[in-house]
């Protein structure tokens, strides 16, 4: 069987002082075994985005970040897609925040799904008081974007208490809806770009726990330094007035609460608040 | 930066290997860039040349593809023909990979590559060992991805100059005479504070950066007697430089642990070290510089080939 995928694009993307906006079409051919693909440079491109949202977000951003932080890395992406596979047809619009910024020897890593880029101020704010280094408290709360951070992590670890799930929404990359899945195998398509060959995974994942309810006055870990490596993770956090970095090995979710927001992680994770053991 | 239009065209192919050989996955990518102050303007448009240049590139380097005997191998074919400034640069690289390991080969050393891959594939790892507790040889030129991350990405990232030993000598020097933006390229000093010349990208859509393209380490009159119990480095699968702490992280994939006339293969291991721990480690070197079977670099999520050539190394973690 063959199938044949078309796509168009136009992105708009600052990029560390640069804005770049690029527009391409392309093919890829499925057949058997072999996966190939190539531009389609005849196809009509889609119309040049206007850069207007990527600056306002790039704005407010830099607004935000100020003495003794400094932005190391800060990536808006704006993009719309039409797709074509068969007779279906369909099309997206993607908004992507990706953010470092630095305090002396440290760096907080934010990605969002969205331009709103809700939240940056407060991490921010938080990181800009740093205290320092402290020993990992026996418990905390993660906020969403952390526990959005953890989650690819939790594939093939089966931790006790929690399982993971596809959200239903959207369509996937052979525009087939996304359903509601509770577990593997997975039967949707993730193919996050036509030159990539199109895998079967769990799109939106979410992880669910029998008890939703968090525990109040933990501290909370805000935002992440780096990716998680399996289940450690070095975290920004607050605990009253301190601001501390910690390093945890997460030992058992304790609870999660409904997911509050998608974040860009794997294909993609709906994320709420967590409370973990470490 | 200024106003500059670049073309590339990337072919990428992947192979596996064996009594026959089988391509799995093909890539065509090409487009055109124009520069124009901080705004990049790219589309996917084709250049004729180009297309032609990377075909005929990428048919040679079909036909050099050798049929190993083990199963496993595969290689991924990638030759890309740029456009900057007038100038016409191809580059045809295969990444070979066997088990758990890789190689960055060119034609030219194709064949021998992947012999060697195939070699050191061989043997499993069976001991763990600490390389601080041993001097480690640095074989295959691999001493040179140790420089690539302990003196290359600091002098990219601008950072001060430490003290080396004064019989070493690292330069960045750039196979091609303009960059992606068009501007000549030159040698630099990685050691004596110099940054490397060329802007790079990895695609015609991503933004040009500093980066190393080609990083040659050379000694003068630095010998050493082969310690009897030491580590010898065969492959390395990755590296990593933090700007923010100036460590370095070098992920060795291959590596034997010899005593006397023994050589037991060690379990991949992780050598973490300050850059300035790095330089005082550096005790001796021999011979002249060997080209090492590759480095694919990363960086701002652009993947882009070094060449990479040291001499024979010696060096002691404490």
């Amino acid at each position: 069987m063959i199938e044949v995928y078309r796509k168009r694009g136009s992105i708009v993307r600052y990029e560390n002082g640069v804005l770049v906006r690029v527009r391409e079409a392309g093919r890829a051919v499925e057949e058997g075994a072999f996966f190939r693909c190539t531009p389609a440079p005849g196809t009509a491109p889609l119309p040049e985005k206007d850069a207007g949202d990527v600056l306002d977000a790039v704005r407010r951003i830099e607004s935000v970040v100020s003495a003794p932080l400094r932005i190391e890395r800060l990536i808006v992406t704006d993009g719309s897609a039409e797709h074509e596979l068969g007779e279906r047809r369909w099309s997206d619009k993607t908004g992507r925040i990706h953010l470092s910024i630095v305090h002396r020897a440290w760096r907080v890593l934010i990605d969002e799904g969205s331009l709103e880029g809700g939240g940056i101020e407060s991490i921010a704010g938080a990181f800009a008081r740093l205290e320092g280094e402290r020993e990992a408290p026996p418990r905390l709360r993660l906020a969403p974007r952390v526990t959005a951070a953890l989650t690819p992590s939790l594939f093939g670890v089966d931790p006790p208490n929690v399982r993971l799930e596809q959200v239903a929404g959207g369509v996937d990359g052979k525009g087939e809806p996304i359903g509601a899945v509770a577990a593997p195998p997975w039967p949707n398509w993730y193919r996050p770009s036509y030159r990539v060959r199109p895998q079967r995974t769990a799109l939106n994942v979410a992880v669910r726990c029998s008890v939703s309810v968090i525990e109040e006055g933990l501290p909370q870990a805000i935002a992440v330094l780096e990716p998680p490596r399996g289940l450690d993770m070095r975290l920004l956090c607050v605990d009253g007035g301190h601001v501390f970095i910690t390093t945890v090995r997460v030992v058992r979710i304790e609870a999660v609460a409904e997911p509050s927001a998608w974040y860009p992680f794997a294909a993609g994770v709906w994320a709420g608040e967590a409370e973990v053991v470490s | 930066m200024t106003g500059a239009t670049f073309a590339m065209v990337t072919r990428d192919e992947l192979w596996l290997l064996g009594a026959e050989r089988l391509l799995r996955e093909q890539r065509l990518s090409h487009g055109t860039s124009t520069l124009r102050g901080t705004e990049i303007a790219a589309i996917d448009a084709p250049d004729d040349r180009l297309l032609a240049e990377s075909e005929r590139e990428i048919e040679a380097v079909r036909a050099l593809l050798p049929c190993p005997p083990n199963p496993g191998v595969a290689a991924r074919v990638v030759v890309s023909a740029r456009r900057a400034g007038g100038e016409i640069m191809t580059e045809p690289l295969i990444a070979l990979s066997y088990r758990s390991l890789a190689m960055v080969s060119t034609p030219g050393t194709l064949t021998a590559d992947c012999q060697r891959l195939l070699r050191i594939g061989a043997t499993n790892g069976e001991i763990d060992g600490d390389y601080r507790a041993f001097p480690i040889v640095w074989r295959h030129g691999s001493g040179a991805v140790l420089l690539h991350e302990a003196a290359g990405h600091p002098a990219e990232h601008g950072h001060a100059p430490i003290d080396w030993p004064p019989w070493l000598a690292v330069h960045d020097e750039p196979p091609f005479p303009v960059d992606d933006t068009a501007r000549r390229t030159a040698v630099a000093d990685l050691l004596g504070g110099g940054r490397p010349s060329a802007m790079r990208r990895a695609s015609f859509a991503d933004v040009p950066l500093t980066r190393l393209s080609n990083v040659v380490a050379r000694q003068s009159s630095a010998p050493f007697e082969l310690p009897r119990r030491r580590i010898e480095v065969l492959l390395v699968d990755a590296g990593r430089y933090e700007p923010l702490t100036e460590t370095i992280s070098l992920y060795v994939s291959a590596a034997d642990l010899v005593e006397g006339e023994t050589s037991r293969r060690l379990r991949p291991f992780v050598i973490e070290e300050s850059r300035q721990a790095v330089a005082r480690a550096l005790q001796g070197a021999g011979g002249a510089p060997e080209r090492y079977p590759g480095v694919i670099c990363s960086a701002e999520g652009q993947e882009v080939a070094v060449g990479s050539h040291a001499p024979l190394l010696l060096t002691r973690f404490r």
